[in-house]
């Protein structure tokens, strides 16, 4: 019996009808709810299966997961200093290995600078740097056998972020907003709240690829203008806005009588209207100021060294809670320690610890936890040897990440590297299979979920991918 | 009544319902299970893993009389055993991870008195060694489980109590959870519960799973099986009763589950081979032989794949590959995508093997993907064809007309009205130029129109396409081809100050109407044909143009040739969808699934790019700088074919090679022979020129499929849909031409006359097809239910389909309607302003300036834009420019919000909203009917309506009267300006100036 899942060529189909024009029209950013519009007028009797992009459009089994939050630690952190020590790596401390690093010039083996102790029922470790996450620990999946293709940043990222390392791919979270829409018409269904420094590779990490451009990652700042286009020219008012959507409403209209049929133009109509209204809506988010002074104080924002990662992470709570899909939360600086792993690391866990430990007792406290799938992790991890005094090269053959919420077992822990934390040796996980699972969990098959271009069916899992199931409930 | 008794009642009146669908009974538990086993019967002498988890550990069946099969059981009446193929690894594996298990039988015992314990169910080696076994022990069941608490044995084992083994059909099951905690339930009910201490950490993953005996063969069980199952977790009390009360899976009776065979002879070439060709050779016959079987050659078919025969000659009911074209079993359906067979055809597949699967010598089909190649219309030589007659011939104004009206005719399905001259004026302009027309060409093609029609409309074509305008648009179009962007992308995203003269070469390819053949030929080769030629050499840009890395030398080697052979595959891929429609990209990692492309064509093709790369080349005593393709010298670089795309596995060396399929008399190294001149100078292969002369040799080479191709993406720019409207697949998954003679027949016209573009848009343009109406009611509307249920998605081009303007012709037409388009044409890019908020990204070589001032500089045609690939503009990004990462033959064309949000407060928008406002003032004064008249006629091309004209005055004058007060200080000139640019930036915004009638 051939396996059903070795076909990544897939199938061919017509690339233009009325379904795919209206999967175009729904489910990405500020999409407008043409299939409801159409259903009404009854120009979809021939596609009735076709539902409006508000509930999703593609669901292969029932999802745990409604939305993801994505802990996005850029710059690569260690395993073997955060949550995965290695007593043989501190036995051998000093000892020089044969090893090839990206940079060249590997020094010898270097244990962790950091303590560590055991947490929680499940006795998980972690390092002293990060003693409020280390309180969840019993909510976690660990997985610490993750591997990537590329040493270097840029590719790394796409990869995991695209699953494909190299540019021009779409990313999980365009993926993920393509097959179930938004919950929310008036908010993008995947946010990316960046940092002031840019992310390395920029938007290509959050493109939509080949997909259209609707389901790409908006970009959110926690201040000011928070999405493009948001404020208004300076000579125009709210209310001079209004008098010209009602006039375009009314010259539209002129046209759309001698063009029936046209499901395009009813459509643009209402995206002028969708405009309008997500002007406050958007900008209602960033307004802290229903908060209570507990709140802000459990995410760090009193504290100027966890304020900026805590300001992400609240944002992050009120996006998910307002029916935000697919939320990344990248780090502010790269936990990229060439040469400094101690202060790196410790400036690192220092400025998310809080954040992390109060969104998630938040998530927690506002029963969100059982409806999102929070994720912690890099993009690579870090060389058991040493770099200059005390750095780490990057390491792409080993690497950890952790799930909590939705649907995962936690205090369970998958996979490991070999004893000094060099490579995935038991039980290695790809980063289609990280895919796979997220997928899994919000309820969607990463072998059925394609999309065709240039003449093949594409998945964000190209070949490969399997669920990690060992860490779900 | 005792509890025995009860719990038998339970199960007879289970198995009475068992085979009524509609019996109510839950769903088995599925989460966890690594193994499962039905035990109906089967001719394949093989009990299949059913789990669907991981690699099947299947078990294998001996042909011994004791082993009795009955459509739902499996009867062991003498000693046998019966062994898994491999050793258990995988059950092993995923049940020491988690330190828990669930052993479940449904079995009814030979008798009571057995003893050994008789092994039922068993993971292990000899009498002395195991990882568990459930037994019998007389009357009582033995559970012997391994951890570090017990002997290898699994002693001290788990009984029990007296009189609990009957010869009825029974429910057992064992559980362990990860701390210790054992159970063992009988029919749904916990009978046993006990503490097994220690961990599973010295269980062998070595042994086999074993039913009905130990390995030695000396603790034989008799008995029937009905199921067995392993979980790697302890089910719970209700999972146990769950899965008691769903029962046994009832039995498949395939018989009753099949269609009919087919009351007649069958022949295997007429009736039977086509079916497989349609539907099985894509994994089943050369090339994939997926599962080990392979249907294209007899005597694989009737040996069978990796796990047994899938046809049993003289008898269909016992047939795997009927069973599974059936569908019997859900989850094991064959093909396993696309429809079903129908029953008819799986009719006659049952009748061919009931009549002995009579295969004759001499039809086996050894390649299948190239029998279908060399079959499919795409690969075909161009036919002559002469366009077909037609009924309504005075409408015919170019043949292109007498091949669609002819299918329209045969459809019954009338064209539709001529556009009107204002609309059809709109249309040319902005599909020949992406511009609109300016007032005045308007009233002069207007007052012509009256005069002679078709006499006006081809001199209009013609000065359009000869104005310059024609190459930026039309250019465009191939730069999205060409992936082109002015920054390699990757990390540091470095500027590429000199691509654009790649872009230049382009639009003035366009415009001067360069023969298309000599256009590819130069991209893949300019300077091998002409190496002092700017032009030329600049035309390579075309192979540079994708995203590139520069990577240090002292980087990890794996890194360095990954990035490598990444680039090189952007570049085979786009010459492949770009230039022939065939996804030669598929056939990196293997043979391509559908098309006859072997990995061995990719890897030729590739040779002819190894030995070069990008390079900023100097051409000419002014020491012109070009960013071009260039060999590294006159030695080919070794190529080799890389097993699954892996670089450091070397599986054969390849020569220059071509698509074989296309490769006919002349041979690649003949085509290498001709293209090395005679005094050649030795700084370059003359691969890529090679390459180059047979993608564009219409008789021994691509050409024909070359020109189908490009044909068909103009008639796609002209019409918004292809002929074939998978433009960048021709393969033989494509989709067939609504018109295949129209097709050949302009693909053999565009050869003929000599590759030119200009006259097959001459032909288009000027047709009677071309001028159609686009509204969907532009034919009788008395008939409009009728044609949509005929043709509803207008394949057939009963009417022109409206067309939405792409991203630079939308901000092109905003800056013409403003009067500040800087028509400046050719050079280098431009950077526009970009706000902040979209230049998030760090480690650029080249970072995106702040501060640009808005200047006539910045507002040149979007052509001119630089495309920084990390930072790309922002509004034309909104309106679905495509990303330059990838080729792109077909643009999305999405509505969504952001784009509404663009047009209200992009301050661009706002900028040329006040620009168009200001030069409607100058040109006719203050009165707001006057300006509305003119706005009208600038952006739209006609006058405004009574009820729009009224609309829009009452809108300006109600603003003017609001901004005066708010701000006292601005000038009434300011006011009516602002006020008049209120109403500009909506005409900008409406339907009617994005959608092109």
């Amino acid at each position: 019996m051939p396996t059903l899942n070795s076909s990544h060529c897939g199938r061919f189909e017509s690339i233009i009808n009325r379904r795919h024009f209206l999967q175009r029209a729904g489910g990405g950013f500020g999409s407008v709810a043409l299939l409801d519009l159409l259903s009404n007028q009854g120009l979809l009797a021939s596609d009735a299966s076709t539902t409006s992009p508000t509930a999703g459009r593609i669901v292969h089994f029932p999802a745990k997961a409604r939305s993801v939050i994505w802990l996005f630690m850029e710059g690569a952190p260690s395993a073997v200093d955060m949550f995965d020590p290695k007593p043989e790596l501190t036995k051998r401390d000093g000892q020089r290995i044969q090893i090839n690093v990206f940079n060249g010039n590997p020094g010898p083996l270097m244990k962790s600078p950091f303590q560590f102790k055991q947490h929680g029922h499940s006795g998980a470790w972690v390092c002293d740097r990060y003693p409020n996450v280390a309180r969840h620990v019993d909510d976690f999946a660990f997985i610490k056998s993750l591997y990537s293709e590329s040493n270097d940043h840029v590719p790394a990222l796409y990869q995991i972020n695209t699953g494909i390392a190299r540019p021009g791919f779409p990313s999980a979270g365009a993926w993920i907003t393509y097959a179930l829409g938004s919950e929310n018409q008036n908010l993008p269904g995947y946010v990316v709240l960046g940092n002031n420094q840019g992310i390395k590779g920029g938007p290509l990490n959050w493109h939509a690829g080949f997909l259209p451009s609707t389901y790409q990652g908006t970009l959110f700042r926690p201040d000011g203008n928070p999405i493009l286009n948001l404020n208004r020219p300076s000579d125009v008012t709210r209310e001079d806005q209004r008098q010209q959507l009602d006039l375009l409403a009314q010259l539209n209209d002129e046209h759309l009588k001698s063009r029936p049929g046209e499901p395009e133009l009813l459509g643009r109509i209402q995206s002028f209207e969708l405009a309008y209204r997500m002007q406050s809506e958007a900008i209602s988010l960033i307004d802290f100021s229903s908060e209570t002074q507990s709140t802000r104080q459990m995410y760090g924002l009193d504290q100027n060294e966890t304020k900026s990662y805590g300001s992400k992470c609240l944002l992050a709570r009120r996006l998910v809670e307002s029916g935000v899909r697919f939320v990344q939360v990248y780090s502010d600086g790269e936990w990229d320690a060439h040469s400094d792993l101690t202060a790196n690391h410790t400036g690192h866990c220092k400025a998310t610890d809080v954040p992390i430990d109060g969104l998630l007792t938040d998530l927690k406290r506002r029963g969100l936890m059982d409806s999102t799938l929070v994720i912690w992790g890099g993009e690579f991890g870090r060389m058991p040897v040493s770099q200059g005094k005390d750095g780490r090269d990057h390491n792409p053959n080993g690497f950890m990440a952790w799930m909590a919420g939705a649907g995962i077992k936690g205090g369970t822990s998958f996979g490991e590297t070999d004893e000094i934390g060099y490579k995935a040796v038991v039980d290695p996980v790809t980063v289609h299979d990280l895919h796979a699972t997220m997928l899994h969990l919000l309820g969607l098959d990463h072998k059925r979920l394609t999309y065709l271009h240039n003449g093949r069916q594409f998945r964000l899992t190209d070949v490969a991918g399997h669920v990690l199931s060992k860490i779900l409930t | 009544m005792s509890r025995r008794l009860l719990e038998m009642l339970a199960v007879y009146l289970w198995c009475l319902t068992q085979h009524s669908p509609a019996a109510d009974k839950p769903d088995r538990v599925t989460r966890n299970v690594v193994a499962l086993y039905t035990f109906e019967k089967t001719a394949e002498g093989v009990l299949r893993d059913r789990s669907g988890n991981a690699e099947p550990l299947n078990v294998s069946l001996p042909k011994a009389s004791g082993l009795r099969s009955r459509s739902d059981r499996l009867i062991v009446q003498t000693p046998i055993l019966l062994k898994s193929e491999q050793n258990a690894g995988k059950v092993v594996a995923a049940i020491k991870r988690s330190g828990a298990l669930t052993v479940e039988a449904w079995i009814k015992p030979g008798d009571a008195s057995q003893t050994g314990p008789a092994r039922i169910v068993s993971l292990s080696a000899d009498p002395g060694h195991r990882n568990f076994t459930i037994g019998q022990d007389g009357t009582r069941f033995d559970v012997r489980l391994r951890t570090t608490a017990t002997n290898e044995n699994g002693i001290p084992s788990l009984v029990t109590p007296e009189n609990s083994v009957h010869s009825e059909l029974t429910h057992f099951v064992f559980t362990r959870n990860n701390v210790g905690s054992a159970e063992v339930f009988l029919n749904g009910k916990i009978t046993l519960s006990a503490q097994i201490g220690g961990d599973l950490s010295g269980w062998s993953n070595e042994y086999p799973l074993l039913f009905a005996n130990e390995l030695t063969g000396d603790r034989p069980w008799r008995g029937e099986f009905h199921l067995a199952a392993l979980y790697d977790r302890a089910l719970t009390h209700e999972e146990v009763a769950q899965n008691f009360h769903a029962g046994i899976p009832a039995a498949i009776d395939y018989a009753a589950n099949l269609p009919p065979p087919a009351g007649r002879p069958v022949d295997f070439v007429q009736n039977i081979q086509p079916i497989f060709r349609q539907r099985c050779y894509e994994c089943h016959a050369q090339g994939n032989e997926e599962g080990g079987l392979n249907l294209g050659i007899k005597r694989s078919a009737i040996s069978g794949g990796n796990n047994g025969p899938v046809i049993t000659p003289g008898r269909s009911v016992d047939s795997r590959l009927i069973h599974v074209v059936a569908g019997v079993v859900p989850t094991e359906v064959m093909p396993p995508s696309g429809q079903r067979l129908s029953d008819e055809q799986i009719g006659l597949l049952r009748a061919w093997i009931d009549q002995g699967a009579t295969w004759p010598d001499g039809v086996d089909v050894l390649d299948p993907k190239m029998e279908q190649a060399r079959q499919h219309w795409a690969f075909q030589p161009l036919k002559n064809i002469s366009p077909p007659p037609v009924m309504n011939a005075k409408w015919v104004r170019t043949s292109i007309d007498q091949f669609i009206l002819s299918t329209l005719e045969q459809k019954r399905l009338g064209p539709s009205a001529p556009v009107s001259a204002g609309s059809l004026l709109r249309r040319l302009c902005f599909d020949v130029t992406g511009l609109p027309p300016t007032r005045e060409q308007a009233a002069t093609f207007r007052a012509a129109m009256e005069q002679d029609g078709i006499k006006t409309i081809a001199s209009q074509v013609q000065s359009l396409l000869d104005n310059p305008h024609y190459g930026e648009r039309w250019g465009r179009h191939w730069l999205d081809i060409a992936r082109y962007a002015d920054s390699d992308g990757q990390e540091s995203d470095r500027d590429r100050p000199e691509a654009y003269r790649f872009r230049d070469f382009v639009i003035r390819a366009f415009n001067q109407d360069m023969p298309f053949d000599q256009f590819v030929r130069w991209q893949l080769a300019g300077n091998e044909y002409e190496p002092d030629n700017l032009e030329a050499v600049a035309a390579t840009g075309f192979l540079t143009a994708g995203p590139f890395a520069e990577l240090p030398d002292n980087l990890l080697e794996d890194e360095r040739l990954r990035t490598r052979y990444n680039e090189l595959d952007d570049i085979v891929s786009t010459i492949g969808t770009g230039m022939l429609g065939l996804t030669l990209g598929c056939a990196r990692c293997h043979d391509h699934k559908y098309d006859a492309i072997p990995a061995r064509d990719y890897y030729g093709i590739l040779s002819a790019l190894h030995s070069g790369n990008r390079a900023e080349v100097t051409i000419g005593s002014a020491g012109t700088k070009v960013f071009a393709y260039r060999d590294f010298g006159a030695d080919r670089k070794p190529t080799w074919l890389f097993r699954r795309g892996d670089y450091y596995d070397h599986e054969q060396p390849v020569q220059l090679g071509f698509v074989s399929i296309m490769t006919r008399d002349k041979s690649p190294d003949e085509f290498w022979k001709t293209a090395r001149p005679e005094t050649a100078p030795a700084n370059t292969t003359y691969q890529r020129r090679a390459l180059a002369d047979w993608i564009t040799d219409v008789d021994q080479g691509a050409g024909a499929l070359l020109a189908r191709v490009i044909v068909n993406r103009v008639w796609q720019h002209h019409f918004g849909e292809g002929l074939v409207r998978t433009v960048t697949d021709f393969g033989v998954r494509s989709e067939p031409p609504s018109h295949p003679d129209l097709l050949d027949w302009l693909a053999n016209d565009f050869i003929q006359h000599g590759w030119k573009l200009k006259r097959l848009h001459q032909m288009v343009l000027t047709s009677a097809v071309y001028q159609q109406a686009s509204q969907r009611d532009a034919p009788l509307r008395e008939r409009l239910s009728e044609v949509s249920a005929i043709d509803p998605d207008n394949h057939l081009l009963w009417k022109m389909r409206p067309q939405r303007l792409e991203a630079e012709a939308l901000r092109d037409a905003m800056l013409a309607v403003s009067g500040t388009l800087n028509r400046q044409q050719y050079g280098p890019a431009f950077k526009p302003p970009i706000s902040s908020e979209a230049k998030v990204a760090r480690n650029l070589k080249d970072p995106y300036p702040d501060n640009i001032n808005d200047s006539p500089d910045v507002r040149r045609r979007s052509i001119y834009l630089f495309h920084k690939r990390v930072v790309p503009y922002p509004f034309l990004l909104a309106f679905d420019k495509p990303d330059a990462q990838q080729s792109c033959g077909r643009r999305d064309a999405t509505t969504v919000a952001p784009q509404a949000l663009a047009l209200l407060n992009d301050p661009f928008v706002r900028t040329v909203s006040i620009d168009f406002a200001a030069r409607i003032l100058k040109e006719v004064g203050n009165e707001p009917a006057d300006c509305v008249e003119h706005g009208y006629q600038l952006a739209l091309g006609r006058e405004p309506r009574d009820s729009e004209r009224k609309l829009a005055v009452t809108f300006i004058q109600n603003q003017i009267e609001k901004r005066a007060p708010r701000s006292p200080s601005a000038s009434a000139d300011d006011i009516r300006r602002q006020s008049l640019a209120d109403f500009c930036q909506m005409v900008f915004s409406l339907n009617e100036f994005l959608y092109i009638d």
